[in-house]
């Protein structure tokens, strides 16, 4: 790589230093998987999360043999944990896409710190939101025949069906999300091979070398590495806005007061967003504070975060407002009822435990003091995490228990296997997250040195 | 240990602490208290329930958490295995261990049942009369409180598997007059009387000393020294109207045997009522189609009285206000009564009043209308009252010949008396009234007989005792104690279908014969000679009554030998074989009889009769109400009938004391909690239901619950279904009970409510204090949309605003300004999707909201015919209730007085239905034909469809309903399927489906004749109106629903639809139903409604 020419020359002494410096961030990055203990805190948290996990195992075996009977739904509220945990998981998958994509288009180079862990948060929030649907299907063994294949009898899904939308929208979504992190991961892995291959550490280079696909880092790689990338950003960034919308045409094409209305598919990409950062600065302010990183992930990246949370906090505030709004003036008896209900029928303290994390919390983000004290960060983030999952279940539960005919209304209560399921794909978001935090370049090292003021010559740009 | 040891070893924990049987005097249920632990399981000990043990036990998780709000610890356990209901897992450990346990239990059991060595042929040729696969239709009889019933029952290959009513016959079909079909409707009892002949709790084998095994040659080897003391044996006989019978009876009598028949509800009163009147016992009938005022007295004409679907049908014919299809003027009904009946729910005018003040209101009624001393009594000078009865008097005298009065069974005898005087006053005899001998006139009255025979026996005069039928150790009233005076008595013999109470305190217990597997005959309300023949060998051997009394007779003769010997003495053999066709004999129902009143006076008043309406706590008043899941408690192992619910409580799976709301609110008294009912010095703990419009001051008490051997359904010592009602009746009083005192025990207890409680309380007036929670907002909510929903109007606005009609017109769409709006695809509204082009038959149905009685029989019809699993009491409060017809009920009005308004809800078959759009695997699409079908193995069970159906008619098989029939010993259970109905697996979506085989078979049937020649007309021609009839209305007694093809436009359907009447549900959300309701129509006295709203005279 070394280019002997005359600007090099000059800047000689100071491209030194930027080369420690370029090296000081590969080594505190590569240093968390090259450890030879784990930590006693991820050890902690893999083991509390593979009780969770086991804890999930357990419910949906039960719930495979036994069928959805073991649920709290009801005839009148078919849906409730399980399609609310859909949606929260699929929310939550959306800040990888959008800090690794549109931050990317945008050129917000802030993002260089997160985008990793937020892009492996997608993956895994996406499968777990894939569970659902599998599982909350009274027969999950003919899951499959919603994928279009086919077949001697020629039957076909039936494409006017959200939930077939669903299936296309999440699973092109996922498979893009899976490529865009893979791609950008290649030439950190390639790092970590060659720091394994250099300690001797065969197994390990083996491992890591097959998955860098033979990156060797020439400039023609870089090339196509960079175009490709971009292309794959312009492709994902439609995503971020589409699956949403399609989750929430799930909702909005159905006829039920409370569901069919057309604001959702704004409103539920602007909770997604919210959702997502949430989660994503629930797991990074105490990761960054454990394995020494608040010098890459810095105070900055995380109070930009916290302004995109203050602004989508707002819009899903509007969106609260503007469907109360239009239920009284459309007149339609039905329609207003749901929202009266909403707020104050029996299922009211769902509702403002929803309108209190989402809209009231964020404003906390209006002060730079909390902005920079990450335990109140994480606090919020929890919380907002806790109104989203409930804004989920006021639309899904409430509309479904008071709907057209009263004889028909009913109340929803859980039992212990949508709890055990829900707190199994926490266990499985939580294992898989640990163990990418543990054995994969957690930061992407790439992207951060070439954002670093190092490398740029005379430092016009500041990351 | 023994077998037996390790068995109760095994199930120790699963028994509730205490959970022993009652003593005689126990006054709680030990099983249903506060205290005890929700966990445990339920099962019995096997012992118990051998030859046919049980192994899974089905608990909702909620119950397995132990949750204080799912109260299985107090109601008793979801009913065990073989009953109606799923196991949750049959492989556990536990069930493992019952499985093995059982069967080495069996085998140690003498009391198992050997069947006969047999040979099984293949048919070499087919029978002529049978095609296989091909239903065959017999006409039958049953009988229900000593009154038959005509029926049809449908026989797949050998099995029979529904029962309808015989439009045939001449009294339940009421003849054919123009705008009804030929048909006669089914009560629930009747028709869930069919799960019995496939129960597995059936009694299977005689036993012997209380209990212990026996076998039928055990029994006929003591038959002989039973004959040779027939001077000293009584028999106690359910009530029954059977020729046979009563042939044999006068023999038996002739030997030196006494008779004594007894009926827990019996009609008693009405004949000695007019033995007072007319100095002879008569049984009056109504002819409710002429009449144009009708006025019950605490009578329930469209479920409880003997002849109601029958009264149903005629008090309907007036009602059907169908323009082309109108019959007459619309009649008017007044209804006095106490407990919230369907009568009442029908009534155009309703007053509540205390079951004891029925007398003091008949002498006032007598005195206005055929002179006399008014009565002092304190309550007719209330305002509500007074008003009530001043109107009237005067529509009566108006209404002279056109007017009857029916007292109903509760009332005591000089109310009868007093009814019948009026009547003769207001001309009714021969014109909406006819009075017909009592058949069986001489025996004394059933509660005259039990107190008798209960003397006798405990003076031990009783040498043995034959009892056919019944169950008086459960039922006779409780000062009697027939369970101690049947311990004196040294042979008891008990025939019965079950092993109940009566047989387990009987030396002697023989299985009797269900109606569908003996040879029988019996007489319908009006007398007709009603024959009843076997459709099945009997399943588990059993005799008949009149087989058993022919083997007393020393005879050994047959069923069919006996009828028929009967139908020889009445001088009808010649017609025999026709009249086995029919089902009937023709022309020998009763013939009206010419009274002359006798003069009679009525007895002085009670002070509790010269009272107000106003009554303090000791001086309520309690009436028995019968149930409506199991009439007397007979019906307790059926678990169709318990998760029927009551069409005024809305309750599955269990009894209660019905209170009214503003007693209940001056007592203290909460929905969902125990009460105490004393009674002098017994008392009876049970949950309290509120109910709006019940009379101030009486307190309902619904019997048949708390049985202690019924089954593994009904309850047995471990496990009981409701509570015990009888153990506070006692002979004084037996009907309605003076002075009892109610206290509220301050125990919660959930009664399965398949409406919420919300609407009970608060859904009328919005009284602010019986506001609970945040339950307002649902009362608004209500208030606003009933309007919408169920559409009403009074027949003065029909016969006087011609433009009226049930649905406004689309406003938009009728606007003249938009009529040239092109983007209108379809006439009052638009859909994205492109819409059906039906080119032929268009199914479609229409429900009369005027006609319908809310009796239930549509809901029990359509359990059987589809196959429809029941989910037992933890899954009704989980909201899983399967029946794919149901009736939502809602009250209007005040609480005082208010009215009720309910609406048969099934599939209503939208053209654009919005389940088919969001199916992802299309398992529910729209036939050619306009239904919308469901293709249960597609399904994979996303419940989308549920969801966005706006009538929430979906139904969900959350668990798998109908595990328990793959087990062997159920099997026979299984025969009871309709072969033509997929049984639905666990994960899929159902409903209903329009009778869709029905309307296969129909077509293939018409094609078939057509082409064979048999039946003019085209292949692809429109079946004639009428061809097709689904379950639901096949068994409505009303012609309430109409079935038919709306590509015919002379059907009744199609001139149904168009009924200014008619209107769709929820129009605004562009289904395009295709069930569309008649409005209903009330038709209150057009003074007294004025005077009612002006709020004075």
């Amino acid at each position: 790589m070394s280019t002997a020419d005359a600007t090099m020359d000059s800047h000689h002494a100071e491209a030194g230093k930027a080369r420690e410096a370029f090296r000081a961030v590969t080594r505190d990055v590569a240093w968390v998987a090259e450890a030879p203990r784990p930590h006693k805190a991820w050890l902690a948290a893999l083991a509390v999360s593979l009780v969770l996990l086991a804890i999930g195992l357990y419910s949906i075996y039960v719930l495979v043999t036994t069928g959805i009977g073991v649920w709290g739904n009801s005839n009148t509220v078919c849906w409730a944990w399980d399609i609310t945990n859909f949606v929260w998981w699929i929310g939550i998958g959306h800040a990888g896409t959008l800090i690794s994509a549109v931050l990317y288009l945008t050129r917000q180079t802030w993002r260089v710190s997160i985008n990793r862990s937020a892009e492996a948060m997608t993956i895994f929030a996406v499968m777990c939101a894939g569970l659902f649907p599998l599982l909350h299907t009274g027969r999950p063994w003919f899951a499959w025949w919603m994928i279009p294949h086919p077949n001697d009898m020629q039957m076909w899904p039936q494409f006017r069906s959200p939930l077939m939308w669903d299936v296309f929208a999440v699973t092109t979504y996922m498979l893009t999300s899976i490529l865009f992190w893979y791609m950008g991961m290649v030439p950190d892995l390639a790092t970590f091979r060659d720091r394994c291959a250099a300690r001797g550490d065969k197994l390990r280079a083996i491992i890591y070398g097959a998955v860098a696909l033979g990156w060797r880092g020439s400039a023609r790689q870089w090339h196509r590495y960079e175009r490709a990338y971009l292309i794959l950003a312009g492709l994902a960034t439609p995503l971020v806005f589409s699956v949403h919308s399609v989750v929430s045409f799930d909702f909005a094409t159905s006829q039920l007061p409370g569901w069919h209305t057309t604001i959702f598919p704004p409103y539920f990409v602007a909770g997604a967003i919210f959702s997502g950062f949430a989660m994503v600065f629930t797991l990074l302010i105490p990761a960054r504070h454990l394995f020494n990183l608040k010098h890459i992930i810095k105070d900055e990246h995380v109070e930009a975060a916290c302004k995109i949370m203050l602004a989508t906090g707002m819009m899903v505030g509007l969106a609260y407002a503007t469907e109360f709004f239009i239920a009284w003036y459309s007149g339609n008896m039905f329609e207003g009822f749901t929202f009266i209900n909403r707020a104050f029928g029996p299922f009211w303290w769902a509702y403002f435990l929803m309108v209190g994390c989402n809209v009231l919390v964020p404003q906390a983000f209006w002060f730079k003091k909390v902005r920079r004290t990450p335990i109140a960060i994480f606090c919020l983030c929890l919380l907002i995490n806790v109104g989203m999952w409930f804004e989920r279940f006021v639309i899904i539960a409430t509309s479904l228990a008071r709907s057209f005919l009263p004889a028909q209304w009913s109340y929803y209560t859980p039992t212990r296997y949508d709890v055990g399921l829900f707190i199994g794909t926490l266990g499985l978001f939580f294992t898989l997250f640990l163990l990418f935090f543990r054995y994969a370049p957690v930061i992407a090292i790439s992207e951060v040195k070439g954002a670093m003021p190092e490398a740029h010559a005379g430092k016009k740009h500041q990351p | 240990m023994s077998q037996d040891e390790e068995l109760h070893a095994m199930d120790a924990d699963r028994l509730e602490p205490g959970a022993g049987p009652d003593g005689p005097d126990g006054d709680d249920h030990p099983e249903h208290d506060d205290e005890h632990d929700d966990e445990h399981d339920d099962a019995p000990p096997l012992a118990d329930l051998a030859p046919t043990p049980i192994h899974g036990y089905w608990k909702s998780l909620r119950e397995l958490e132990g949750k204080a709000a799912f109260q299985v610890g107090r109601t008793g356990h979801e009913f065990p295995a073989g009953s109606d209901q799923p196991p949750r897992d049959p492989l556990s450990r536990r069930n493992f261990f019952h499985l093995m346990g059982a069967s080495m239990a069996l085998a140690g059991v003498g009391a198992c049942r050997r069947y006969e060595k047999e040979e099984i042929v293949p048919l070499a040729r087919r029978p002529e009369d049978q095609t296989p696969g091909v239903t065959q239709q017999y006409a039958t009889a049953c009988e229900l409180g000593g009154v038959g019933h005509a029926l049809l029952a449908t026989s797949f290959e050998g099995r029979p598997i529904k029962l309808d009513g015989n439009p045939e016959h001449p009294f339940a079909s009421g003849g054919v007059v123009p705008g009804t079909e030929r048909r006669a409707g089914c009560s629930a009892f009747v028709q869930a009387a069919i799960l019995h002949l496939y129960d597995p709790d059936r009694s299977q084998n005689p036993t012997a000393d209380h209990g212990t095994g026996s076998s039928m040659d055990a029994f006929r080897a003591a038959l002989p020294q039973l004959r040779a003391g027939l001077a000293q044996t009584v028999i106690l006989s359910e009530a029954s109207s059977s020729p046979t019978l009563r042939a044999l009876r006068t023999r038996l009598i002739g030997q030196g045997v006494r008779w004594f028949e007894y009926e827990p509800l019996s009609w008693d009163n009405e004949r000695a009522g007019t033995r007072q009147a007319f100095g002879r016992p008569l049984r009056p009938i109504a002819r409710l189609d002429r009449a144009q005022t009708i006025v019950t007295l605490d009578c329930d004409l469209f479920l409880e009285h003997p002849a109601a679907m029958r009264y149903s049908r005629d008090f309907a014919r007036s009602r059907r206000q169908n323009g082309s299809l109108g019959i007459g003027k619309m009649n008017r009904l007044w209804a006095i009564e106490s407990v919230f009946t369907n009568t009442g729910a029908m009534a155009d005018h309703r007053l509540a009043l205390r079951a004891e003040l029925g007398l003091p209101l008949a002498i006032a009624l007598d005195a206005r209308l055929s002179g006399g001393t008014a009565p002092a009594a304190e309550f007719l000078q209330e305002p509500k009252v007074e008003k009530f009865l001043r109107f009237l008097v005067e529509e009566l005298k108006a209404n002279r010949g056109k007017a009857v009065v029916i007292a109903g069974r509760r009332q005591p005898p000089e109310v009868h008396a007093l009814v019948a005087r009026i009547n003769q006053a207001l001309g009714a005899p021969g014109a909406t009234l006819d009075y017909v001998e009592d058949p069986d006139g001489d025996r004394p009255s059933h509660l005259r007989a039990i107190t008798e025979l209960t003397r006798a026996m405990t003076a031990g005069h009783v040498g043995a005792l034959i009892m056919l039928g019944g169950n008086p150790v459960y039922d006779a009233p409780a000062d009697l104690d027939f369970a101690a005076a049947l311990g004196k008595v040294k042979t008891s013999i008990h025939l019965h279908e079950y092993r109940n109470e009566t047989s387990l305190a009987s030396s002697w217990h023989v299985p009797r014969t269900h109606f569908l597997e003996a040879w029988g005959d019996v007489r319908t309300w009006d007398g007709t000679v009603t024959l009843a023949q076997p459709l099945i060998a009997p399943l588990y051997g059993g005799l008949s009554a009149i087989e058993l009394l022919s083997l007393l007779l020393g005879e050994e003769k047959g069923g069919e030998e006996l009828v028929r010997q009967t139908h020889k003495e009445l001088g009808l053999e010649a017609g025999w074989k026709q009249n086995v066709h029919d089902g009937f004999v023709a022309g020998t129902e009763l013939a009206a009889a010419a009274v002359t009143p006798v003069a009679f006076q009525a007895p002085p008043l009670t002070a509790g009769q010269q009272a107000g309406s106003l009554r303090t706590n000791g001086e309520l008043e309690v009436v028995f109400v019968q149930s409506s899941f199991t009439y007397d408690g007979r019906f307790a192992n059926n678990a169709w009938l318990w998760e029927t619910p009551d069409f005024l409580t809305k309750v599955t799976w269990d009894n209660y004391a019905l209170v009214g709301a503003s007693t209940a609110l001056g007592l203290g008294l909460d929905n969902d909690t125990l009460i105490k009912v004393k009674i002098g010095d017994r008392e009876v703990e049970l949950p309290c239901y509120t109910i709006p419009g019940q009379a101030k001051g009486s307190i309902g008490l619904v019997l048949g619950g708390g049985r202690t051997a019924a089954g593994r359904v009904g309850g047995n010592e471990h496990r009981r279904v409701g509570w015990d009602t009888y153990k506070v009746r006692t002979t004084a009083g037996w009907d309605v009970a003076s002075k009892a005192t109610v206290t509220s025990t301050g125990k919660a207890y959930t009664l399965a409510n398949i409406q919420e409680h919300w609407d009970i309380r608060t859904g009328i007036g919005g009284r602010p204090e019986i506001h609970r929670d945040a339950t307002h907002v649902n009362a608004e909510g209500l208030a606003e949309r009933l309007p919408e929903l169920i559409r009403e109007t009074t027949q003065r606005t029909l016969n006087d605003d011609r433009k009226w009609r049930a649905e406004e017109p689309e406003d938009f769409f009728n606007d003249p300004e938009n009529a040239g709006n092109t983007d209108r695809p379809h006439e009052g509204g638009y859909s994205l999707f492109k819409e059906k082009d039906y080119q032929g038959h268009r199914w479609a149905m229409a429900i009369d909201l005027s006609t319908c009685t809310g009796c239930n029989a549509c809901s029990v019809a359509c359990q059987a015919e589809n196959n429809i699993p029941v989910v037992g009491r933890n899954e009704v409060m989980n909201n899983r209730e399967m029946s794919w017809i149901r009736i939502d009920r809602y009250f209007s009005g005040s609480i005082e007085d208010p009215q009720v308004v309910h609406q048969p809800i099934a599939c209503q078959h939208c053209e654009q239905a919005p389940c088919e759009q969001v199916c992802p695997v299309g398992a529910t699409t729209h036939s050619d034909e306009g239904l919308n079908d469901m293709a249960y193995n597609r399904c994979i069970g996303t419940r989308y469809c549920a969801n966005n159906c706006p009538y929430k008619v979906r139904r969900f098989n959350f668990l798998d309903w109908n595990k328990e029939w793959r087990d062997a010993r159920n099997k026979v259970r299984r025969l009871l399927f309709n072969p033509e109905v997929t049984v639905r697996m666990r994960g899929v979506m159902e409903k209903c489906t329009f009778c869709v085989q029905r309307i296969q078979n129909a077509k293939i049937r018409a094609k078939a004749q057509i082409r064979s020649g048999q039946r003019p007309g085209s292949v692809s021609a429109v079946l004639p109106d009428g061809e097709i009839e689904t379950a639901c209305q096949q068994a409505c007694p009303t012609e309430a629903i109409v079935f038919g093809d709306l590509a015919d436009k002379d059907s009744r359907v199609a001139r149904l639809h168009e009924d200014r009447r008619s209107y769709a549900l929820l129009p605004e959300t562009y289904t395009k139903p295709r069930n569309r309701f008649l409005a209903r129509v009330r038709n209150p006295n057009p003074e007294f409604a004025a005077a009612l709203q002006g709020g004075h005279e």
